[in-house]
This record gives C-alpha cells, sequence and structure tokens, in this order.
C-alpha cells in the first residue's frame, strides 16, 4: 500500500468550507452587500445598526475562510499528512498501519458541487470524533478508495435483500424522528391556511380513514394514533433510504460495506481491527427465521444512525457462514457452558412484575367505571407489549450460554429486546469479570462481564452462569479472571 | 529497533515558564471583565473574588508555573516514553512507544515566537501531551515515531540488527535558532 507523494490533495475541497456556514449567516452577507451597493451613503449607519451579528457573521465567514486556506491533507509514503490551524498549527502523519476504518460520504448536496468526504479514524484519542475528516473532489476521493483496495479482488460479497431492508426499516423507524420532520410542516401549514382549516383536514381525514377502526376509541387517541404512525413512516423511509442497496464485501484485509440511496455511505473496516461480531435476533425475527450481524470496533458507529451493520437481516446459513467467510472467525461452538439451570425467575423478574401489575390495573377498570375507554386502551397496548417482552426473556433464558473455538469466546445473552451471540477474539478481551450476589453464591452462580477493547470500555454481560464451569471454560484459554 | 536517541532526558526549556506566564496573565483578562460585570451589581462579591484571583494569579505565576517547569522531566527510550511530573503528588506515566498511535504536533502563536511546540501522543483510547519542547526536538519526536511505525509496517518481524542506519535522532541536543539547547 504506497503512494508517490505528490501535491494532488494538497487542497481539500471548498465544499468542506460552506458545510460550516449556516444558510442565515450567507443570507446576512448578501443582505449586507445589497445595501452596500443600493446606500453606499448609509453604510456607517447600516453596519452600525447590524452590529454585533454582522460583526459575528463575517467572523464566522473569515474564519472558516482562512481555516480552508490553512488546511492541507496529502498522501505520503508516510501516511495521511494533516497540516491546519490558524492560531494554533496542527500538524500531524496518521500511518496507514494505524488506520483501522475509512469511510466515504456523500449526500444529494454535496454530489452538487462533487464533493465527497473522506474520513480516516485509528484507535488514537478520546473524542467520538474521526481522526481525519474532509471534503474532497469525487475524483480525489475514488482516488483514495483506489488506493486502499489496491488491485485485489473480492473474496466475499454479500447483497442484502430489499424485503429485508423493508423489515429493518420499519423496526428501526423512531416515529420522533418522523414527528421532528411534521412539526414544521404542520406548523407552516397552519400558519398559511389557519387552524380551524387545519384542525377540519386533520379530523375529516381521520374520520374518514379510522372510522371503521376506531369505533371504540376516543377522537384524542385516534389523532395521537395517527401522527405517531404518520411519523414512524416518516422515520421508515428515512431509514430505508439511509439502508437500501446495502452491501458488504471482503476485500483483502479490509470489509468493505456501502449503503443509501440519496446518501451514500462506503466504509472500508480493517479485519484486525475488529473487537467482537455480533449475530442479533429478535423475537419476530426468530418467528420469520432471520438474523442479522454487526461489528464492534473502535470507529464504529460514530456517523448519526449507522448500527455497524456487516449482514442485514437473512436466513440463517447466510449470515452465519457469511459471517464466517467475511471476518474469518469460526462460529463452532466447544465446550458450551450454559446458563444454570432453575434461574429462570432472574430472566423474567421485572416483566413479571409488570404484567402482574398491568393486569390488576385492567381488573380494577372495568371495577371502576370512571376510567376512560382511551385509557383502558392503553393499558391493553402496554400489556402487549409486556407479553411480549415476557416471551422474549424466555426465549432468550433458553438460549443464554458461553463457549469457546480456536479463535474467539462466544457469548450468547439478551441487550434489550435483541439475542445478541458475541463473538469476541480472544486477542481483543481485557479480562473477563465474574460477580455475584448473596443468593447466587450460595447457589453457585455468578454474572460475568467481559471487557472488550473499544472506546467507552464496551463489555458483554451475561447473567446466571454456574460458577465453576465458567472459570474452567476461561481459564482453559488464558483470559484474565477478576473475581468479586 | 533501528534508532537511538542521543540526549533520552528533556527538561522542558526555560521559554515555557515564559509562554505559561503569557498565557496565565491573558486569561486574567476575561476574567477581569467579568468582575467588573459583577462589580456593577454586587461590589463586595467583586472584591472578594477579585482579591482570590489575585492571589490565584501570583501564587501561580510565582510559584506553581515555575515549580511545576521543574518537576516535568520527559524521557525516551527504544520502548517507552516517561513522563515525569506534579509538585507535591508526583505522577510518573511510562508510554510503550508501540501504543502510540500517531502524533501530533501543535504550535500556539507564543509558542511560535518562542519556537517551542506541544507533541500530542495520540494513544489508543486516550491521549498525553509533552508541552513546551524545542520545536526541533518536537519535528525530531514525531519523525522518529512516524518513522518506527512505517519500519514495522515494511515488515513487522524484521529485526536484523544488521539495518540498523549509523545516524541517530538527536532530541535533545542540537540547540535551535535561538542558541538554546
Amino acid at each position: 500500500m504506497r503512494m508517490e507523494k505528490d501535491d494532488r490533495f494538497k487542497r481539500t475541497h471548498p465544499y468542506s468550507m460552506l458545510r460550516h456556514i449556516k444558510i442565515y449567516a450567507v443570507l446576512l452577507v448578501l443582505t449586507i452587500v445589497q445595501q452596500i451597493f443600493l446606500r453606499p451613503d448609509e453604510l456607517a449607519a447600516f453596519i452600525g445598526s447590524l452590529g454585533l451579528n454582522a460583526f459575528y457573521v463575517l467572523t464566522v465567514l473569515f474564519y472558516f475562510i482562512t481555516e480552508y486556506t490553512n488546511r492541507v491533507c496529502r498522501m505520503t509514503d508516510a501516511g495521511f499528512e494533516v497540516k491546519s490551524g490558524i492560531f494554533f498549527k496542527r500538524q500531524y502523519i496518521i500511518p496507514y498501519r494505524k488506520m483501522c476504518s475509512a469511510m466515504f460520504y456523500t449526500n444529494i448536496i454535496s454530489m452538487l458541487f462533487n464533493a465527497e468526504s473522506v474520513s480516516v479514524d485509528t484507535a488514537g484519542g478520546v473524542r467520538r470524533k474521526y481522526d481525519f475528516s474532509a471534503y474532497f473532489s469525487r475524483k480525489k476521493a475514488n482516488e483514495v478508495r483506489n488506493f486502499i483496495e489496491g488491485d485485489k479482488e473480492p473474496e466475499f460479497i454479500f447483497r442484502s435483500r430489499i424485503t429485508s431492508i423493508i423489515l429493518m426499516s420499519a423496526f428501526w423507524a423512531n416515529p420522533v424522528t418522523g414527528i421532528i420532520f411534521m412539526v414544521p410542516v404542520i406548523s407552516n401549514v397552519n400558519r398559511i391556511l389557519g387552524s380551524e382549516t387545519v384542525q377540519m383536514i386533520i379530523m375529516g381525514s381521520i374520520n374518514q380513514q379510522w372510522k371503521v377502526i376506531a369505533m371504540w376509541i376516543s377522537p384524542a387517541a385516534a389523532l395521537l394514533a395517527a401522527i405517531i404512525l404518520l411519523s414512524w413512516a416518516i422515520s421508515m423511509l428515512n431509514v430505508f433510504l439511509r439502508y437500501v442497496r446495502f452491501k458488504s464485501v471482503r476485500l483483502g484485509e479490509y470489509i468493505i460495506t456501502s449503503k443509501g440511496l440519496l446518501t451514500r455511505t462506503r466504509s472500508y473496516t480493517r479485519v484486525s481491527c475488529i473487537s467482537s461480531v455480533s449475530i442479533d435476533q429478535s423475537l419476530f425475527m426468530k418467528l420469520l427465521k432471520l438474523k442479522s450481524c454487526t461489528v464492534t470496533m473502535i470507529s464504529a458507529g460514530r456517523q448519526k444512525g449507522d448500527r455497524s451493520l456487516l449482514f442485514s437481516a437473512d436466513s440463517y446459513d447466510t449470515v452465519q457462514n457469511g459471517m464466517t467467510s467475511i471476518t474469518g472467525i469460526p462460529n463452532e461452538e466447544r465446550s458450551v457452558v450454559k446458563r444454570a439451570k432453575m434461574s429462570l425467575f432472574s430472566y423474567i423478574y421485572y416483566p413479571l412484575i409488570i404484567f402482574i401489575v398491568l393486569l390488576a390495573l385492567i381488573i380494577l377498570s372495568y371495577r371502576f367505571r370512571f376510567i376512560a375507554n382511551s385509557m383502558r386502551l392503553l393499558l391493553y397496548i402496554f400489556i402487549f407489549i409486556v407479553v411480549w417482552w415476557l416471551m422474549f426473556r424466555m426465549f432468550a433464558y433458553s438460549h443464554s450460554r458461553i463457549a469457546v473455538n480456536d479463535k474467539c469466546l462466544i457469548v450468547c445473552t439478551f441487550k434489550k429486546m435483541t439475542l445478541k451471540k458475541h463473538y469476541i477474539p480472544f486477542e481483543m478481551i481485557q479480562y473477563a469479570e465474574l460477580n455475584h450476589s448473596p443468593f447466587q453464591k450460595r447457589k453457585k452462580k455468578c454474572t460475568m462481564i467481559v471487557s472488550v477493547y473499544s472506546e467507552n470500555k464496551r463489555s458483554v454481560k451475561i447473567k446466571q452462569l454456574p460458577r465453576e464451569a465458567a472459570v474452567r471454560l476461561l481459564s482453559s484459554k488464558d483470559i484474565v479472571i477478576v473475581e468479586k | 529497533m533501528k534508532k537511538n536517541f542521543y540526549k533520552p532526558r528533556v527538561r522542558i526549556s526555560p521559554a515555557a515558564v515564559i509562554i505559561w506566564r503569557i498565557d496565565l496573565t491573558l486569561l486574567m483578562i476575561p476574567l477581569g471583565i467579568i468582575l467588573i460585570l459583577i462589580g456593577a451589581f454586587v461590589p463586595v462579591l467583586a472584591a472578594v473574588l477579585g482579591i482570590v484571583a489575585a492571589a490565584a494569579y501570583f501564587f501561580g505565576m510565582f510559584f506553581y508555573i515555575p515549580m511545576y517547569c521543574k518537576n516535568l522531566i520527559y524521557t525516551f527510550d527504544d520502548k517507552y516514553i516517561t513522563i515525569k511530573r506534579g509538585i507535591i503528588y508526583k505522577r510518573h506515566a511510562m508510554i510503550p512507544v508501540s501504543s502510540v498511535q500517531y502524533c501530533i504536533l501543535v504550535q500556539g502563536v507564543l509558542q511560535k515566537r518562542f519556537k517551542r511546540c506541544t507533541v500530542v501522543l495520540m494513544l489508543a483510547g486516550s491521549f498525553m501531551l509533552i508541552s513546551q519542547i524545542k520545536l526541533n526536538e518536537g519535528r525530531f519526536l514525531v519523525e522518529y515515531l512516524t518513522s518506527l511505525q512505517m519500519e514495522e509496517e515494511k515488515d513487522p518481524n524484521d529485526t536484523d540488527e544488521n539495518d540498523v542506519p549509523d545516524d541517530t535522532l538527536n532530541v535533545g541536543g542540537g540547540g535551535d535558532a535561538d542558541g538554546e539547547g
């Protein structure tokens, strides 16, 4: 991986300067220029009237233009060389060997300017930011890409199915994101058409569309449900556009993932920097016989909405075998230690208590007639969610275990509502902590926390393991054990 | 290991005291403005805060900064970069050279005037500062660490001592344009 020193990358793309400058700042400057040409005799009075705002905008402009002109980026024999700063000059070289990941990102606006963001990250530093990030022209970004890829041929290619992306978008969609989009639209429509007209439109549409479904639902609950549903749909579309055309490729020492339609992201992950690989399955995915795969490493998840996906939801065999092919981590399990028997209660403790409380509330709601139908409906929705939670915990209980193979420790546990099977390479394990409560001590059980080489002290936790068997398994692979 | 430092033990230069004293004095300007603003409404509070700030200023100027500089020692060898610092509580950090991901050479306005710099060692999950060393020393240190990484990149298993070049990387010695060192 060598490249002769040249000046082709000396300057970054001017878009890197533009992205910093907010639109209101530009508009304000335009107004100033307009006024200068229209009324040059009143310039002093005009600037005085603008006061600090104009000064602030000009300072921002001056700062980013100067920063742009002072920023020099090069690819040299030693690595990515960067010189930047106006008052505080910074100069550094990121050696290619220390590079953990590289990311290329472009969206519609940067496409219009023919610019593409190139970000490089190492294990160094404490900030959750890339070590080097700059906008280049797409041609130059392509040259960087070609330089990283070299002349190797892809060893493994995975293309996601469109149906799996739709399903994942549906589950990952957050209605709050949709509301953020909706609020300004509703607000502006409200202002233009008048509040009464808007209310009439919304209520009218709800009455027509939800007439049958919402026969026993109060208008307030129906309106709330409609807003949440619409927000969720917008959010789903947003996630879908971000993950559609998902592809993973193994190319030499890198795993390349690319995704997105309107925003294109292409990331290069060095295989030796992977801290752990996790095969995920929710209860719904279990019903559809699907699994997905994510990766944990130093620079993963920096970008907004990035879930470090390696495989989108697909059949068991595709994901299991694909994970081995793309990362080189074997998926076979040896010396399996399952969670201790008779420990189901500790897995279902919280959902069971909430279920009992909700059940009691529903029974009471029929006893006390003043409780509104909408409130009762909410209780039914909650109890459905809790039953789902209870079922998931039972599912997690039946699958929780640890195992080893030649290269990694396998920890099958759950996080939130997802069953995760972590494959942690031995060299990435910092230590394993075994904790036990007084009850666990009496029954010779423990909770294991495996600290992984990663940012923010990432760890994997599994409950109710038989203590002796766990210690024996970890000791057989010389994993440092911290007992408490 | 291919190269050795000519002078491994490096104290920060006397100019560091001047730079930090100027920095502290500059810090007092916004503090003074804030105190004036507070004084317009609560004069007594401003006076108390002013006395505390003045005491802290003189403590920093004539005791803390000189003592801190006196006790700040950097040592470099083939395997470790050692930083000793602290006045009452001594701190001793040993950083394996292999754990340095990359290093940043930073130069502020005053440091530029006094030909000094700060080298930031970016480690896995943290960073370490080597403050107020001479510019040529900083450059040599950065070059040295980068060259080590490049050699590792070329052939990580190559430990043939016959490849050792005769030139040494002079970090501590040599002096700079202003005649120090």
